[in-house]
């Protein structure tokens, strides 16, 4: 178990659980109908290929497990490979064996174990690089093996001075020599390749959104004075996301606990738009087209839209692998106001998403860690399945002021019993 | 024997007397007065007294007389003045509850110093509350409400973040008064972070402000390195009109030409040209 987690569990049960059951009676039951409501799933993004220059560290260092956050370690005979200047190659620094240029080097794909553990072996797919600069032809041989450590393709250099290679298909790892007479020896550059993802995906979704068709806003119009009152208040109300599909406020990322990866993070938030309360909504109860009359800032009908920034939002993973399960953990936070109301407090949350994968990635749960504003709703889908769903008890001005300023505390606590979560 | 019984006699009716007292106590609904009258008493004995039996006092006001409101006011400003912040955000947030209401610029005019003290704490969300509750008044708040602002947005050592909700009240209440608008431009030359830059331009954004030194401070955004910041200046003068627009138009026509410039925020430039046109 990592430390970071292992810390967080720890806290969790002592401190957050006698709250947990007080927190989880008081937040209603799901409505079928809210939840419908919900965000749509953005598209989950795939691993994004590696490439690797060797000028990410000083000329000198000695390379072994530097890179292993992205999916290879380094080793090489007789000494430890290292980055090297080179004249001979254009895109210096390149990977040296030791002794310099004369040394084989090996390369081996691993899941990044982010969680402090063993990596674990990895295939790697498009893997190639540069290699030279040959002086003589046949005299370099660059040998590519299997997970099971099975020789599975072999060639040599065809081309003096700086060639290209390509492995043929799916490697566990390559080893690069001299074989024959290359009085200047060789090193390697630009390598690149794309882990093979192994082991269950999970896509985890936070998102804020207001569960009404509209809520009221605590300040007036500012743009006119009202023609036909005379008054200069003129109230505005805010477009929920009830039966829109839309939201307040989102962030997503795809893990992959077995191997310990992470990609796809997306910070969105939704449009936020008003209208005056006084002619809408048009037909009565909820805003419709009716309402979208296009002339902004006119205090009549729509007034104006506008859009939060996501820019605060931050996401971290953590791992652990335990015989028969791997778990991931997702962190989640972020506070966003709403850009057409500068003078409220904003909306803000701190969500954790342990996800646990057992029998042999056949089967999942998760549960919720949570800690957010008790307006507007919050929830957490894994997978597409909702896990944590929180919605508020009122939709008025003064309760949402009251939800902002926490002077209604925030809601936090952390799920007891967790929700299975379908396996992709 | 006889005192005996007459002293258990004497301290039955006693125990009924005090169970009667508690039961008619327990029946009195609590008002808003009651609540903020022993809000320092429970705070001291007991701590704060739950969100919920709060909000249910303020649930109250919108149904209250304006006398009754007139009444129990003194004893929340009072609770504005207590130490602790919490209790301090409850007389806030009930002060806020009476903004509300129609006649709240005449409820809360006698209060507005009280309210504007508020902003002389270092604590974001009374400052929040203050300002909901000055720009809440109605039918208009009173000319009054905007000098505590003004003195807090001219202070250079707050979080100029938590002085965004004061500037964004200001510029809606006052968006042509000059002491408003040589405060906005003072504070828009501080350095500032981009979120707190982006807040102040969409607060004009939101507003009536259209002073031709204030565009100008909007339109050195344009050139700012975080695109946050530019999409909220090319909003704003685009929400100022064809005159903004003309006199940021050279500024608008470099970025849209710059190459190093997000393509977004290029499109957004052009996009404003064209409007302005």
């Amino acid at each position: 178990m990592s430390l970071k987690l292992r810390w967080t569990l720890l806290l969790i049960g002592v401190w957050i659980l006698p709250v947990l059951a007080l927190a989880q009676s008081s937040s209603p039951a799901p409505d079928p109908v809210l939840l419908q409501a919900g965000p749509k799933a953005l598209a989950a993004a795939t691993p994004a290929a590696t490439l690797i220059t060797f000028s990410e560290y000083p000329v000198g260092t000695g390379i072994t497990t530097q890179y292993q956050n992205v999916g290879v370690i380094f080793s090489g005979s007789p000494g430890t490979p290292f980055i090297s200047l080179d004249s001979a190659n254009p895109t210096a620094p390149v990977l040296s064996g030791s002794p310099q240029f004369q040394g084989s080097i090996t390369a081996t794909f691993v899941h990044a174990a982010k969680g402090g553990g063993k990596p674990k072996p990895a295939e790697a797919a498009a893997v190639s690089f540069d290699a030279g600069y040959f002086d003589s032809l046949n005299s370099t041989t660059i040998t590519y093996f299997d997970l099971n450590g099975k020789v599975i393709g072999s060639v040599q250099n065809t081309a003096l001075g700086i060639q290209h290679f390509t492995a043929p298909g799916n490697i566990h790892s390559f080893t690069i020599g001299i074989t024959t007479n290359e009085p200047a020896g060789f090193a390697i550059d630009n390598l690149a390749f794309q882990i093979v993802e192994k082991g269950a995906r999970f896509t985890v979704q936070y998102s804020a959104y207001i569960p009404v068709d509209h809520v009221g806003g605590p300040t007036s119009c500012p743009y006119v004075i009202d023609p036909f009152t005379g008054s200069p208040y003129i109230p505005l109300i805010y477009m929920g996301d009830a039966n829109r599909g839309t939201y307040r406020t989102a962030e997503q990322i795809t893990v992959v606990p077995y191997s310990e990866q992470s990609y796809g993070f997306s910070p969105s938030t939704g449009q936020t738009r008003n209208y005056d309360a006084i002619h809408s909504p048009v037909n009565g109860s909820t805003l419709s087209q009716a309402d979208e009359d296009g002339v902004p800032h006119d205090c009549n009908l729509w007034n104006d839209a506008g859009q939060a920034s996501s820019s605060g939002f931050t996401h971290d993973e953590s791992y652990q692998s335990n015989p028969g399960s791997d778990q991931a953990q997702v962190h989640f936070t972020g506070s966003a106001g709403n850009p057409l109301e500068l003078i409220s407090p904003p909306i803000s949350w701190d969500m954790r998403t342990v996800i646990d994968v057992k029998n042999s990635q056949k089967s999942a749960t998760a549960y919720v860690n949570y800690n957010h504003t008790c307006y507007p709703a919050h929830q957490v889908k894994v997978n597409d399945q909702l896990v944590y769903s929180y919605t508020p008890g009122r939709n008025d001005i003064l309760y949402i002021a009251l939800c902002l300023t926490q002077i209604n505390p925030k809601i936090v606590g952390q799920q007891s019993v967790p929700t299975a979560v379908p396996v992709k | 024997m006889r005192q005996v019984n007459m002293t258990i006699r004497l301290l039955k009716t006693a125990c009924v007397l005090l169970i009667l007292a508690a039961a008619v106590r327990a029946q009195t609904p609590v008002t808003l007065q009651s609540f903020f009258q022993d809000l320092p008493k429970n705070f001291a004995t007991s701590g704060l007294p739950e969100a919920a039996d709060l909000l249910k006092v303020e649930d109250q006001i919108a149904g209250m007389s304006a006398d009754d409101v007139r009444q129990a006011l003194p004893t929340v400003v009072t609770a504005l003045g207590h130490p602790d912040e919490s209790v301090q955000a409850y007389a806030a947030s009930a002060l806020f509850a009476v903004s509300l209401r129609a006649d709240s610029a005449e409820l809360l005019r006698p209060h507005i110093g009280a309210i504007g003290g508020l902003f002389n704490s270092t604590s974001d969300r009374l400052h929040y509350l203050a300002a909901l509750t000055f720009v809440g008044m109605k039918p208009a708040p009173p000319a009054e409400v905007v000098q505590p602002m003004l003195a807090f947005l001219n202070r250079t050592d707050r979080d100029p973040d938590g002085q965004v909700s004061a500037l964004a009240a200001l510029v809606r209440l006052a968006p042509e008064n000059p002491d408003v608008i040589s405060a906005l431009e003072r504070f828009m030359s501080r350095p500032l972070q981009p979120t707190t830059r982006v807040n102040t331009l969409n607060a004009i954004r939101t507003s009536r402000v259209n002073d031709f030194e204030v565009r100008k401070q909007v339109i050195t955004s344009l050139d700012d390195a975080d695109p946050g910041v530019q999409f909220a200046a090319i909003d704003t003068l685009t929400r100022m009109g064809p005159s903004a627009l003309a006199q940021a138009a050279p500024a608008l026509q470099e970025l849209v030409q710059r190459p190093t410039e997000a393509p977004e925020v290029r499109a957004r430039a052009n996009k404003a040209l064209q409007t302005g046109k």
